[in-house]
């Protein structure tokens, strides 16, 4: 590998060549970036952090996806089922799911090739193209969008009915299919393509926020409780509780999430001269507001369903159940509203991420005006069928079996590439509480693999 | 621990030493799994959450 350190001005120029959606970015707005970054690099920690929140991209898009419909129902049944109990579960999984995350901003900042084509070289076609890009991205971008979908078009149909509107989802579908698939068409076209969606994924997530915390205020929190939860570790007991726990803190973050910061890094040009800004777009883009949108949702139904007896098990049903008990005031909409932002997102997080998985798997190049990119990026939109038919729950259920099986290896290969001088020369890790970091949720992605073998073969559970 | 950057066949050291943790990691949740259901097992349970850690404290020592 070039030793990046050594040339700037050579490095910028790999670096444009890194991945070609950054090539549309004009070379004068990724310099006054650079000296933006420069300023910024003077000034304390505390007035730094504005500075990141604006020039930061790549981790808002991460926390937009990985705040799905998936995610935010594990957050409404711990809140519902145990109350304020398992609020640390969460700061666990980003705990340890933060490691690997800032190994993907040295990837990005300094690996200077895209993971994938890393993974090809060093460890192979199956690796990168079966394991990384088809099943961890194309597969899961595809068939998790149904869940997404089905939310989406549901909230839809909910808020309309609010308004006095018949709007139901067999109907409503148009408008979410339209709004998704232009805003993640919109992704790297022209200068200013990678902002734009980045802008969105922000302010959707802003909206997130302040709605969650609207309906926080109206519902009330026993911060007694809540710190306790946050602080003091408790699971149900048996093998129920162990369950809980690997599931809920090994599969928030997975292999979407690597893979898909290194590409929005290097879709935005970041370089050698990007890596503090990469690090800490992980914290604050990435990890605060899964922190605190998780918080939130858990608080809410901790507030109101908890101790509720029997509580739905599905997002809709648990969205239902909790909009009666916010009253008649703003909140119920504002819960809606802001609920409609996750699948929305998601779905756009999704659908960049398999046209990204498809063109690597065969060796494309990307070019957003293709109509390659352009239905590579609109095949997830096959789960607006979910807006009518029941969700493929077979199909799910094997790929999500799939993903736990394999999740692990694909977290070895990268571990084993960012400790390789060959691939990374001076910037392979030299930190072994960084390395220890990555191998426990290593160790954690291992067991959720053992876990569905172990029940398979009747000795678990 | 330079060796652990060295090929051992079709692999690294460290590598095989990730084939050995996640040896460790069900050796370590087939023994909960009979603490849990049966009351026995603790010694594989330690020995499992032993090697686990052995496994990682030395896999994580990055070359230098």
């Amino acid at each position: 590998m070039t030793d990046v350190e050594s040339s700037p001005l050579g490095s910028e120029r790999e670096r444009i060549a890194a991945y070609p959606l950054a090539e549309a970015i004009p070379e004068d707005r990724l310099n006054a970036e650079l000296a933006a970054l420069e300023r910024m690099d003077e000034k304390p920690l505390p007035l730094r952090i504005p500075g990141y929140f604006r020039l930061g991209g790549p981790g808002f898009m991460g926390a937009a996806a990985t705040l799905g419909a998936g995610t935010l129902t594990a957050a409404m049944l711990s809140g519902a089922q145990f109350g304020y109990k398992t609020l640390w579960v969460s700061l666990v999984a980003m705990g340890s799911g933060i490691f690997m995350m800032l190994a993907m901003a040295r990837f990005t900042a300094k690996g200077q090739t895209p993971v994938i084509q890393l993974q090809q070289r060093e460890h192979g076609w199956f690796m990168a193209k079966v394991l990384t890009a088809f099943l961890g991205l194309v597969c899961v971008a595809t068939v998790f969008n149904f869940g997404q979908v089905a939310l989406g078009t549901e909230l839809v149909e909910s808020i309309s009915a609010g308004l006095g509107v018949d709007w139901p989802r067999e109907w409503n579908w148009p408008i979410y299919g339209l709004i998704t698939s232009w805003v993640a068409l919109s992704y790297g076209r022209g200068g200013r393509g990678v902002y734009y969606v980045e802008c969105f994924m922000k302010l959707c997530l802003l909206a997130m926020l302040l709605c969650f915390a609207a309906c926080l205020i109206v519902v009330g929190i026993d911060w007694g409780a809540a710190l306790k939860g946050l602080f003091v570790p408790w699971l149900p007991r048996g093998a129920q509780g162990i369950d809980l726990f690997i599931a809920s803190s090994a599969a928030a973050i997975g292999v979407m999430d690597w893979v898909f910061f290194n590409y929005a890094g290097l879709s935005k040009g970041w370089g050698p001269r990007h890596e503090r800004l990469a690090r800490a777009d992980v914290y604050i883009g990435f990890a605060l507001p899964f922190l605190l949108i998780s918080f939130m949702v858990i608080c809410v139904f901790a507030g109101t369903l908890h101790s509720a007896g029997d509580v739905p098990t599905t997002a809709i049903g648990l969205s239902k159940a909790l909009v009666p008990l916010l009253g008649e005031t703003g909140a119920k909409y504002a819960f809606l509203f802001g609920f409609l932002m996750v699948p929305l997102t998601t779905t756009v997080a999704m659908s960049i991420v398999c046209a990204i998985g498809l063109h690597e798997i065969f060796g494309w190049r990307p070019d957003v005006r293709s109509w390659r990119w352009k239905t590579c990026i609109l095949l997830p939109q096959i789960a607006l069928l979910g807006a009518w038919l029941p969700s493929p729950v077979l199909i799910i259920i094997v790929i999500a079996a799939m993903l736990s099986l394999t999740n692990n290896i694909v977290g070895w290969s990268f571990f084993l590439l960012l400790n390789d001088k060959k691939v990374m020369g001076e910037n392979r890790s030299k930190s072994w509480g960084w390395n220890v970091g990555i191998l426990v949720q290593v160790t954690m992605l291992n067991s959720v693999a053992l876990m569905w073998v172990l029940n398979r073969m009747g000795l678990w559970g | 621990m330079e060796f652990l950057d060295r090929e051992l066949g079709p692999m690294r050291y460290r590598a095989w030493g990730l084939v050995l943790n996640m040896g460790f990691n069900a050796l370590a949740l087939y023994g909960l799994s009979r603490v849990m259901g049966y009351g026995d097992g603790q010694g594989i349970l330690a020995g499992g959450v032993i090697g686990t850690v052995a496994c990682i404290a030395v896999v994580a020592i990055p070359y230098r």
